[in-house]
């Protein structure tokens, strides 16, 4: 079959250009370093003797640049894979962890602990807690509110949803102390991947990794769920279970995402969607499109963010420019009598 | 054999099935009528279990409550009735769904399940189809896909709501053709319908709903004049003829036969 093929060939592709993409953004940044030197000091971390100049890139490398591209590369995954399986999970592609309020929420909890001064520890859970929190509401109010369950009805909610939490968190912000708070609050809620350690790393990577792993693992189940509640149950599905488990992963790993980075927004509602051009609906292999593409935007934006001007771009606001137009077209789409989903 | 003892459902205060008791064969194409409203949709909730009720629901004897979603789903298929498609797969991954009841929860299809779709389709003559977006082939593909992807089910119980609704004249002789067919295979088929005609020409059994009271039969026993006169409210006229050797029976309304409509 021909599309077994293509398949092979977009995944390989994938692959090869976020392996490409993480060995070129470590060689980038404001320290100039010569290719060559750069080149030695990665063969330098197998070898036993270092000189003194390779050493010094080699922890430019362990403590600046890879601390930033592997969670640039595991947020953008972790969020475009969450986005892609709320959208399955209701049936809507226009949703995601923005539209849902996930983010709003996830937004407010990780808010209220910096505002508290907290440790990392229960920004995360309070990230997470707001961010089940605010998708809980949404599903509730989309329940019990009368008429249609509409794909609009859905997105209405969820913007209401959202603007009750931004609004919380402006009311922390208006309160906060605004010699270290409030501008604390303010420049992680633009997003931004600056400052992060490998201390970061050691936190947030194994839980962003630990929520896509259900996802990854029932990914084929998620077609099943994506064709409505009656149809997955007769197909043998336990959908209710299925639903809470998936719903819960895609939120912790929001959670976390929105915790190290701030609201980096649109990533996962725009990167499932070009996935799913390039590879159809089967959750299966777009998935997989989804987890190395989201991962590879991110990098990609993140080079961006830290070298396009002297003082650095937050990296949010470069997703929006890229993401708000791929929204429009995405709209319009969804309006012929044929949409992508 | 499916089989239906004493069920009721209640919504609230208002019971809307009310003490049915059936018993159907396997090899049998089995129509559902009733009035809108009368609980068709909520009978066959009830027996895929998705609502709830009393009394019981067997099938080869064995009580479909204490059965899992996968235990049920590899007895029971279910078609919704055609709606707007929410994601649009090829025809041979819809196929290919139907064989999740068999996979252990992590597991993706392999090449068995590839088979099995493979036969599906083939079985239903569509494999020509099956690299085509679902949502770009004709109702009618659209409902033999997904009676395809029932058989990769492999289910020996299908269940259609409407099945003809929104199909053109020839795609509704499609699907009641193959509808036929598989039930000459020993499949055992109910779908609902809401043209008694076709319950005459192509049910083995009726199941008549009016106002939750069930009852069944042959068809000639069941689609009478009479009893299709009082299930519509209008006067129903069936009428029987000859064709090429094989006595068939059809159903016409009275023209004029409704007074407030004749008086206007």
């Amino acid at each position: 079959m021909g599309n077994t093929r293509k398949r092979r060939w977009v995944l390989l592709g994938l692959t090869l250009a976020l392996g490409l993409g993480v060995l070129i953004s470590g060689y980038l940044g404001k320290y100039p370093i010569a290719f060559h030197q750069y080149l030695e000091a990665i063969s330098g971390f197998f070898k036993d003797t270092t000189t003194p100049a390779t050493m010094r890139i080699q922890t430019i490398l362990m403590n600046v640049r890879w601390p930033r591209i592997i969670l640039a590369v595991l947020i953008g995954a972790g969020t475009s894979v969450a986005g892609a399986t709320y959208q399955a999970l209701f049936q809507n592609p226009m949703v995601s962890q923005d539209i849902l309020g996930a983010s709003q929420g996830a937004a407010f909890g990780a808010a209220l602990g910096l505002f508290l001064q907290q440790s990392y520890e229960i920004v995360v859970s309070w990230s997470f807690v707001f961010g089940l929190l605010a998708v809980s509401v949404v599903l509730f109010l989309n329940r019990i509110i009368p008429g249609n369950r509409s794909r609009l009805n859905m997105i209405l909610i969820g913007m209401i949803v959202s603007a009750l939490f931004s609004s919380a968190v402006s009311f922390l912000k208006l309160i906060g102390d605004p010699t270290n708070t409030l501008p604390a609050i303010t420049y992680w809620l633009m997003g931004s991947l600056s400052g992060i350690k490998m201390q970061d790393v050691y936190y947030a990577a194994p839980l962003l990794l630990g929520g896509m792993l259900p996802i990854m693992l029932l990914r084929w189940r998620l077609n099943v769920v994506a064709l409505g509640n009656e149809e997955a149950l007769s197909l043998g599905i336990n959908v209710a279970v299925l639903r809470s488990i998936l719903i819960v992963a895609a939120t912790l790993v929001t959670a976390t995402a929105v915790s190290v980075s701030g609201m980096i927004g649109w990533v996962g509602l725009v990167v499932p969607h070009f996935a799913r051009l390039l590879l159809g609906n089967n959750y299966r292999y777009t998935m997989w499109a989804t987890a190395l593409g989201g991962g590879l935007f991110l990098l990609i934006v993140d080079d961006f963010a830290r070298l396009l001007t002297t003082s650095e771009i937050p990296i949010g606001i470069l997703t929006s420019v890229v993401g708000a137009p791929v929204f429009l077209i995405l709209i319009a789409q969804n309006n012929r009598p044929t949409g992508g989903y | 054999m499916l089989t239906l003892k004493d069920v009721s459902v209640h919504f609230g205060k208002k019971q809307v099935l009310k003490n049915i008791s059936f018993n159907l064969d396997f090899g049998q194409s089995v129509c559902l009528l009733g009035q809108n409203g009368a609980g068709k949709t909520t009978l066959f909730r009830t027996i895929l279990n998705t609502i709830a009720y009393s009394g019981q629901v067997l099938i080869d004897g064995q009580a479909t409550k204490g059965l899992s979603r996968i235990q049920l789903a590899q007895k029971i298929a279910y078609i919704p009735q055609n709606h707007e498609v929410p994601v649009d797969f090829t025809v041979f991954e819809m196929v290919l769904l139907g064989t999740t009841a068999k996979l252990k929860t992590f597991q993706q299809p392999g090449p068995k399940e590839v088979a099995q779709a493979k036969a599906a389709l083939n079985r239903l003559g569509i494999a020509h189809l099956q690299d085509m977006p679902f949502s770009q082939i004709s109702g009618g593909e659209q409902q033999l896909v997904t009676i395809a992807r029932s058989l990769a089910q492999n289910s020996r119980v299908i269940i259609m709501d409407e099945p003809c609704a929104n199909l053109d004249f020839g795609n509704q002789t499609l699907v009641l053709e193959m509808i036929r067919q598989l039930t000459q295979q020993g499949l055992l088929i109910l779908q609902s319908t809401h043209d008694p005609n076709q319950a005459l020409r192509y049910a083995d059994q009726i199941l008549l709903l009016e106002s939750g009271h069930l009852s069944s039969g042959a068809p000639k026993e069941i689609l009478t004049s009479a009893r299709l006169s009082a299930l519509y409210g209008m006067p129903v006229q069936v009428f029987q003829v000859t064709v090429d050797g094989e006595e068939i029976q059809f159903c016409l309304a009275k023209k004029g036969g409704l007074p407030h409509v004749a008086n206007l």
